[in-house]
């Protein structure tokens, strides 16, 4: 851990935020003295914000430590896939418990369902495995970046990572208790909790069309190892295409609701205006006016092999990062060195499915000076990335293209 | 999840966190308050976090929101 007197006393020397014992595959120890928060976040959180470790992490940027709150620095994000001691941390309340594997168990049931069940970790292991490459990104990433600035986590570019996740399908533990026609909804319930009873218990639902989805899946193994505890261990929902908040940890209830689930989590909190952004996939038993919750996630792109600012040779440079979207898959990522009034196709790195992180790289032919990039994606249905924020009250769905400045 | 006894929970505190952080509030009126009352259910970390942008109608409003969840 650094202090906040050492990171007080780096900050004159451009590095706001310094990692000690980070070891990348392709990451220098000069690049890791530079590690910082994402630029243009709020003051208030390099006020006090250090890299924190979390057992089973390595250093991840600290913005709440309860309950925990990390994100990754974009350096962890130069891979389609994310390794899980690199993976950011999001919870909602901090009472949460160890769950052993021993004994833990899933009750499945409600007024939605024929009947009830109770799934044990063993009993979703026997069912038909399922594996799915999914990005899993906090509805709030880049909230820090909104002007005006809004309440909340305040997020860099870091709340997200892209796992290969292994578990049964939603579908097939729904069929052990058969959902009756009128089913409308699938809630889920995890082990964490609030710190005093009388806090609303994060639960959250999803509509009976998404739950039945063939990738919807009860994941427990990340990257072809069990959960870490922090990603919700033993088992959790994965949504693919969809943001986080949907994807439980550490899952112990699933109930097929008839009528829309309540409580502070699905209304008013994770919510966005009906309308304003181009999303194909709604929630309509809990849309209502004026606002609608918050579904997949837009077409949107990191850079991540350089920060805003970074030194380069005038030479050509490879320059590198991140696409996704909410599941249709990315078309084409388009980079401009004129601020945007002429654009080049990036080359598509490797493809592992709609629901991933699309690698892609330019080669720029960097000049002396100041060279800028400005990114924008475009997904197979032909949605791009935003050029202004679309603001909203929460902060979501930013994907306004990125533009960072190179100098050489 | 709250009022539930189950046999696979081990104990109803976090892991230990390697990184508990160090908020130092302004001191001023109420900072007693805020330390007494807020830190029950989450860090101090949410106020440094938002105060570049919150004004005092702002936070009680947010006082009252965490408040009534």
């Amino acid at each position: 851990m650094i202090t906040r007197r050492h990171l007080l006393e780096t900050a004159g020397a451009g590095a706001a935020l310094a990692v000690s014992g980070l070891s990348l595959p392709k990451f220098s120890e000069a690049e890791a003295a530079g590690v910082d928060l994402t630029p243009g976040v709020l003051q208030g959180i390099a006020s006090y914000a250090t890299m924190g470790t979390l057992p089973g992490k390595k250093p991840l940027i600290q913005l709440s430590d309860r309950p925990p709150n990390y994100e990754a620095p974009i350096e962890y994000l130069r891979t389609p896939i994310t390794p899980n001691n690199e993976f950011y941390v999001r919870y909602h309340l901090s009472d949460i418990p160890e769950v052993k594997a021993e004994g833990y168990k899933i009750a499945v049931g409600g007024d939605g369902a024929n009947g009830q069940a109770e799934i044990t970790l063993d009993d979703l292991k026997k069912m038909p495995a399922v594996e799915v490459v999914a990005v899993n990104q906090c509805s709030g990433n880049r909230r820090g970046l909104s002007k005006p600035h809004v309440q909340g986590v305040e997020w860099g570019y870091g709340a997200m990572g892209c796992a290969r996740w292994k578990g049964a399908r939603l579908k097939d533990v729904l069929d052990k208790v058969g959902l009756k026609k009128e089913a409308i909804e699938i809630a889920f319930n995890g082990a964490d909790g609030p710190a005093i009873d009388k806090t609303a218990d994060f639960i959250k639902s999803i509509p009976v069309w998404k739950a039945v989805d063939e990738s919807t899946i009860i994941a427990y193994e990340m990257n072809g190892a069990p959960l870490p505890h922090f990603n919700g261990f033993p088992a959790r929902i994965v949504v693919p295409g969809w943001t986080g908040t949907y994807w439980m940890k550490h899952v112990i209830s699933i109930t097929a609701l008839t009528k829309p689930q309540g409580g502070f989590w699905m209304n008013p909190a994770y919510r966005v205006p009906i309308g304003k952004f181009p999303v194909v996939a709604r929630f309509t038993s809990q849309e209502y006016a004026p606002n609608t919750p918050i579904t997949e996630m837009v077409v949107n792109s990191l850079i991540t092999s350089h920060r805003d600012g970074a030194k380069i040779k005038a030479s050509t440079v490879a320059v590198s990062g991140m696409a996704w979207d909410g599941g249709y898959g990315i078309r084409s990522v388009q980079v401009s060195t004129d601020g945007g009034k002429t654009w080049t196709s990036a080359a598509l790195g490797q493809d592992l499915g709609p629901y991933a992180f699309r690698p892609w790289s330019f080669d720029l032919s960097a000049k002396k000076g100041t060279n800028t990039v400005m990114v924008n994606a475009t997904n197979k249905i032909g949605q791009s990335q935003t050029a202004e924020l679309i603001f909203n009250p929460a902060g979501y769905h930013n994907n306004v293209m990125q533009s960072i400045t190179l100098t050489a | 999840m709250r009022t539930f006894a189950l046999a696979f929970v081990a104990a109803l505190i976090a892991l230990p966190a390697a990184a508990e952080q160090q908020i130092t509030l302004k001191k001023a009126p109420g900072v007693d308050k805020v330390e007494a009352n807020c830190q029950a259910c989450h860090s101090l970390a949410y106020i440094p976090m938002n105060s570049p942008f919150i004004n005092a109608a702002g936070w009680s409003a947010m006082v009252t929101n965490t408040k009534s969840r």
